[in-house]
């Protein structure tokens, strides 16, 4: 024990906390007849009211009847007696004191003791868990993540309750000291990959980290190419599935996305219908996926090199019509080409901010009355217009944000390299692109290998019942995840 | 889990050596062939496997008794460093003269079909960037390349199966009727079609199951020879013997007349394919023959790419003309087979007769793909 | 080094790309001429033949109006024909997309060698255009106006298209297959013949080619049965018809195999016909419909009747046209062995040649009206 009044445990605490900062302090009086003095310090904001008035507050100031002993027990004889919320005790360490009243617990100071009780008041207003905004799911489960980590961490909690589950709490940024969670299962992830994220994510050193992109990019093994390395994502049944594959979930105090790594190329194509559908319909939609994929890349491309360069390749009866449509266009295929992309990107860029009311009144402008006027004042032609409008709308097709971007931007190289060299500038570019994706590696996976046993869930989706092993390239730990059950249920023939 | 990545399994050799071995130069192998052998010309393919199907047996000695040296070390080993430098270095000749080869003869072969806009220069210049490009890469990634475009041979394969409607047999009979020494003859032709077998021995010791190797290198001898004697035989049942010889790459002619509803000319995707096909040999071999310069003079492997790319820009430059390039095709490459042959019968033996323990100074560990 | 990188890789990108844009001085194909047929044909003067070769080019007058006009080029060969034809045309010349090649019968009796050369070693020509001979000059056929199509090449497009479902005509006259004919061993083309009649545009007749000079003109009813024991698998009527009044028309699809035998060094030749079809008028016998041996007995009338115009078709091509248009040397040297100096015309017109026909009925439609039971 320690002879100390409150006041200078009070100003001691807030030096620790910043003297700048509003903090709220009580001063209350414990027990009666003598009473000891206490206080309370908490953040406004940051903490239920409710909690500290009904669980701290008024046993503490009403209902003790009788003195209280000071000696070293008197915390814990409080914790334990009186003061119905959680509990715990820290010692001396001003830092981590200031640090949980940071997190919205309350601190309780009583004279001439040492120690510092923590008491559990995290509240303040948060986020509902609602449906995810970005990526909504027909058959799915309607929740998403928040903003709190604790609710977050909840969420998965409640999907896997696998006893190997371990969650490990970090903290990054040197001023804003923002919590962060990896949530994998032990005996499952891959052990090198996990080792290196921790390096990685040791090693950032900045003030503030904003927010998940941010954060992502921090991490990130190939920060000049054009596709995601972190799949990204706000929902939790897509987040479960990854971790029971191996992988590690990153979950970061203030953003509602949470990332899986280390992700693979074709998990960006995968939605969380494929799984939910039935078998054939779902590689149906799959199928028109990577299709619109690559009208997306190449339609533009093909479609200049064959107006450019190798007019006799275009299907007969496609030319009358197609040159009809170009007699007097005052623009070269190219530059005809290069407007309307250009427009189309800008009008879905401006779509995004505004309130939705302005968005339709914009399309409409945008898309049909532009659209129109550009081709009767003979800047472009129909057929032109036609394929730009088509890869516009395939580009829809790409299930995840990151991804979609970066198609969408793969086609702008792919249109100069077709403008200079023509079919050679297509396949060049092709090349280029699967060179540039096989070389990409992520903690020692390969970002896009594509192996024999791996293909029940690339391409294609194998119904549900066949897929029995977990996919060796992440993570080659207790492979089996399904048995063959699907046999016990087939009825006998002869009956 | 970086070291365990580093090495290349089974099937990805087996992608690894088919795509070395076919690139765009199949589509002239029919007017070869059948320039001597007529309708049999397929028959002399088939017998031309030998070639690859002997180094793949004679590499599995080798193979087995040195599971970890790669080629370059075994001759230094047994012939003494100078000489066996000297060997090395003609090994990497033939790499280089391969990739000089296949440049121009895709070069042309582009400027005659769809691209006819680009002077030769400015293809050879493309073909020889994105081939330093891709070996820059190393093995891994090229392996991942070859996965790729294998399917893509597929797709040309299946669709010249097209032809079976428009041909007919009488194209081919009848069998046999050119004479069996015509025949023989003919399959030597096939050697250039066959080459690039040897890229085994160089990458070997990168595979991470011993034990399949083998398997994996015959099987994969045994799609090539597949692959070859189905263009061959297409060829000659669409076109007929008399056709094949007036035609400079017969199996483009057959690929063409695949007709699709909506797209009349299938050209457009055979040609895209085909470039496909030819940046994947290219790359390998480039591969290859920067592998060998490493060994031979130490110095970085990305660094020799830079210093091996002016070879392969210069050199393709003179062989702008076809019937030139063909011609200086035909008298060289009998010698390098000769050379190949011997060389790797020659190191078998002495695999077979010289001691392991003498050599366990020469084996390295892992070295840098 | 490091922090220039950046500069140094999008400066080259930009070089690069400009050097590659340099190249090619393409015009985009509103500025090209697109043609839709070509004519061949031979002015006869000295000291060289000079050669008429015309085009139909598509012009766009108005927005939403399609019509054609000819370009006119004469030249002492093919290629010269090119260089007057630039000199008549506003736009640059797109050979890859017609749809005909019409070829006049003086170029065809001249030797059309050089036309298929020419097209051969252009790479970007249609190797699916119809290649047909005309009566007298071909640009008069190519001038013609009618009144369904934008130019008569495309109206000859589909005039030949949509002949395969008569006459036993096939699908076989295209260039491609002109290319693995004319001077294949034991292979002849045969193209079909159009004249201009009553206005129109009409298919009259056949037209055989030994090696590549054409020394036969097949009127249409003799051409069905060289179509017939040519071709397999094709569509057309046979009909046997004993006077106006009395007739039965069948019309199926037939199968052709061929045997070859060398007895003595002379060769035989026995060609099998099959043919399977469906009895489209029937006049003459009443009683199809329940007597299945009044259906045989008509198969074999037909056989024979089949059999009599075959051996007349034979009898004339081996004596008065010389040529082997039905193709059969191929099956010899593939039976045989293959020489390229043997002259199959002459070994087949030598030879016996035996057809048998095998008729069967294997539809009756939806029933026959004149049935009547007795």
């Amino acid at each position: 024990m320690k002879i100390e009044t409150i006041d200078s445990k009070v100003s001691t605490i807030i030096n620790a906390l910043g003297s700048s900062t509003p903090i709220k302090v009580k001063k209350i009086s414990i027990g009666k007849d003598p009473s000891i003095q206490g206080a309370i310090i908490y953040i406004d904001g940051l903490v239920d009211k409710n909690i500290i008035n009904r669980d701290i507050l008024n046993p503490l100031m009403i209902q003790i009847t009788s003195s209280i002993e000071l000696n070293m027990d008197t915390s814990s004889f409080l914790c334990s007696n009186y003061i119905t919320a959680d509990c715990s005790f820290i010692k001396g360490n001003t830092e981590e004191v200031s640090k949980n009243i940071k997190n919205g617990n309350t601190l309780l100071l009583i004279e001439n003791i040492e120690d510092y009780v923590m008491i559990d008041t995290t509240g303040g207003a948060i986020r509902q868990v609602s449906d995810p905004m970005n990526e909504t799911s027909l058959r799915g489960s309607r929740d998403g993540f928040v903003e709190n980590l604790e609710v977050n961490i909840s969420l998965l909690r409640r999907h896997i309750k696998d006893s190997n589950l371990c969650i490990e709490k970090l903290v990054v940024g040197r001023r804003s000291q923002t919590d962060l969670a990896l949530v994998y299962i032990k005996d499952l992830v891959n052990i090198e990959a996990l080792d290196e994220l921790k390096e990685r994510i040791n090693a950032v050193d900045v003030d503030s980290v904003t927010g998940m992109g941010a954060f992502q990019e921090f991490i990130d093994e190939n920060p000049y190419s054009p596709f995601p390395m972190c799949f990204a994502t706000e929902r939790p049944d897509r987040v479960t599935p990854n971790i029971m594959e191996g992988k590690i979930a990153i979950i970061l105090n203030g953003s509602p996305f949470v990332l899986t790594t280390p992700s693979i190329f074709i998990e960006f194509f995968h939605t969380v219908e494929d799984y939910n559908e039935r078998t054939i319909l779902a590689n149906f939609i799959r199928m028109l996926r990577y299709i619109a994929v690559l009208l997306v890349i190449t339609l533009p491309s093909i479609y200049l090199t064959l107006i450019k360069y190798n007019g006799e390749l275009i299907p007969i009866e496609f030319v009358v019509p197609v040159v009809q449509s170009r007699i007097g266009i005052s623009l070269s295929p190219f530059m005809e080409i290069l407007i309307l992309e250009i427009l189309m990107e800008i009008l879905r860029e401006g779509g995004l901010r505004l309130p939705s009311k302005i968005a339709s009144t914009l399309s409409i402008v945008g898309g049909i009355i532009i659209g129109n006027a550009a081709v009767q004042s003979n800047m472009v032609s129909p057929t032109t217009l036609l394929v730009i409008g088509i890869t516009v709308v395939a580009s829809f097709a790409v299930p995840t944000v990151d991804m979609s971007i970066s198609i969408r931007f793969l086609r702008f190289p792919m249109l100069f390299l077709a403008n200079s060299m023509g079919i050679m500038g297509i396949a060049t570019g092709y090349i280029l692109l699967i060179l540039h994706l096989s070389a990409l590696e992520n903690y020692g996976i390969p970002y896009m290998e594509f192996n024999m046993d791996e293909l029940k869930d690339t391409f294609v989706r194998a119904p549900l019942w066949k897929m029995n092993a977990r996919p060796k390239i992440i993570s080659d730990r207790n492979v089996n995840r399904q048995t063959n059950f699907m046999s016990k249920l087939r009825r006998k023939k002869n009956d | 889990m970086t070291k365990k990545y580093r090495k290349i399994t089974s099937v990805q050799l087996f992608f690894i050596l088919v795509g070395a071995i076919i690139g765009m130069g199949v589509t002239s192998l029919p007017a070869d062939v059948v320039s001597i052998s007529k309708q049999d010309g397929w028959i002399s393919v088939l017998i031309g496997g030998i070639y690859p199907l002997y180094i793949v047996l004679v590499g599995g000695i080798i193979i087995k008794r040195r599971p970890d040296s790669n080629i370059m070390d075994l001759s230094k080993a047994y012939f003494g460093k100078i000489i066996g430098n000297i060997f090395n270095i003609f090994f990497m000749l033939t790499f280089l003269f391969y990739i000089v080869l296949v440049i121009s003869g895709s070069s042309n072969q582009l400027r005659a079909y769809s691209v006819y806009f680009i002077p030769h220069f400015k293809l050879v210049m493309i073909f020889a960037a994105v081939s330093c490009y891709a070996s820059i890469k190393g093995l891994k990634v090229l392996s991942r390349l070859t996965t790729i475009t294998f399917f893509l041979l597929c797709v040309i394969i299946l669709t010249s199966s097209v032809s079976f409607k428009s041909g007919s047999i009488l194209n081919v009979k009848p069998f046999f009727g050119a004479g069996i020494p015509k025949i023989l003859e003919g399959s030597l032709k096939t050697n250039f079609a066959y080459a690039a077998m040897e890229l085994l021995l160089i990458i070997y010791p990168y595979v991470q199951d011993k034990k399949n190797i083998l398997k994996a290198s015959l099987f994969s001898a045994l799609v090539v020879i597949f692959f070859h004697t189905w263009i061959v035989y297409v060829s000659i049942y669409f076109s007929g013997p008399d056709l094949i010889l007036k035609q400079l790459w017969p199996f483009s002619f057959v690929a063409e007349s695949f007709k699709i509803p909506v797209i009349n000319n299938f050209r457009f995707m055979e040609m895209v394919i085909w470039i496909a096909m030819a940046y994947k040999t290219m790359s390998i071999e480039f591969y290859a023959a920067t592998k060998i310069f490493n060994n031979i003079t130490k110095i970085k492997r990305k660094t020799s790419c830079f210093l091996l790319l002016p070879i392969i820009y210069i050199f393709p430059l003179f062989l702008e003309n076809e019937v030139i390039r063909r011609d200086f095709g035909g008298k060289v490459i009998p010698w390098i087979t000769i050379f190949n042959i011997t060389y790797i019968t020659i190191i078998a033996l002495l695999t077979l007769l010289i001691d392991k323990k003498r050599l366990r100074h020469i084996q390295k560990k892992g070295e840098n793909l | 080094m490091k922090r220039y990188s950046i500069l140094i890789l999008s400066i080259s990108c930009i070089f690069i790309y400009l050097i590659f844009n340099s190249s090619g001085g393409n015009l985009p194909i509103e500025k090209i001429d697109i043609c839709s047929g070509l004519s061949f044909d031979l002015i006869a003067s000295t000291p060289v033949n000079e050669y008429n070769v015309s085009a139909s080019v598509y012009t766009f007058p108005k927005k939403d109006e399609v019509s054609s006009v000819i370009l006119e080029a004469i030249g002492k060969n093919i290629p010269e024909t090119r260089s007057t034809r630039s000199t008549i045309s506003s736009k640059e010349f797109l050979l890859g997309l017609q749809k005909v090649l019409i070829i006049g019968e003086a170029v065809a009796t001249y030797g059309i060698n050089p036309i298929v050369d020419i097209m051969f070693s252009n790479q970007q020509t249609n190797d699916s255009t119809w290649v047909v001979v005309c009566k007298d000059k071909a640009i008069d056929m190519l001038k013609f106006k009618v009144g369904d199509a934008t130019s008569s090449s495309d109206h000859i497009d589909g005039l030949i298209e949509s002949s395969i479902e008569q006459n036993f005509m096939s699908t076989e006259y295209k260039v491609m297959d002109m290319y693995v004919r004319v001077g294949s061993e034991g292979r002849s083309l045969v193209v079909p013949y159009l004249e201009i009649l009553d206005n129109k545009i009409i298919l009259t007749g056949m037209v055989a080619f030994k090696k590549d000079k054409m020394v036969a003109k097949i009127p249409m009813e003799e051409a069905r049965y060289m179509n017939l024991l040519r071709e397999n698998k094709v569509k057309g009527i046979l009909t046997l018809q004993k006077d106006s009044l009395h007739l039965i028309s069948t019309y199926g699809v037939s199968n052709r195999k061929v045997h070859c035998e060398k007895i003595n060094g002379k060769y035989k030749f026995t060609i099998d016909i099959d043919f399977n079809g469906t009895v489209v008028t029937n006049t003459m016998y009443k009683d199809f419909m329940i007597n299945p041996y009044t259906v045989e007995k008509y198969c074999h009338e037909l056989e024979e009747q089949t059999k009599e115009r075959f051996n007349e078709f034979i009898n004339n091509m081996q004596n008065k046209y010389k040529v082997d248009c039905l193709e059969l040397g191929r099956d010899a040297a593939a039976t045989f062995g293959r020489n390229p100096e043997t002259d199959w015309d002459n070994i087949v017109c030598n030879s016996d040649i035996k057809v048998n026909v095998v008729v069967k009925v294997n539809n009756l439609g939806r029933g026959q009206f004149l049935f009547e039971k007795k």
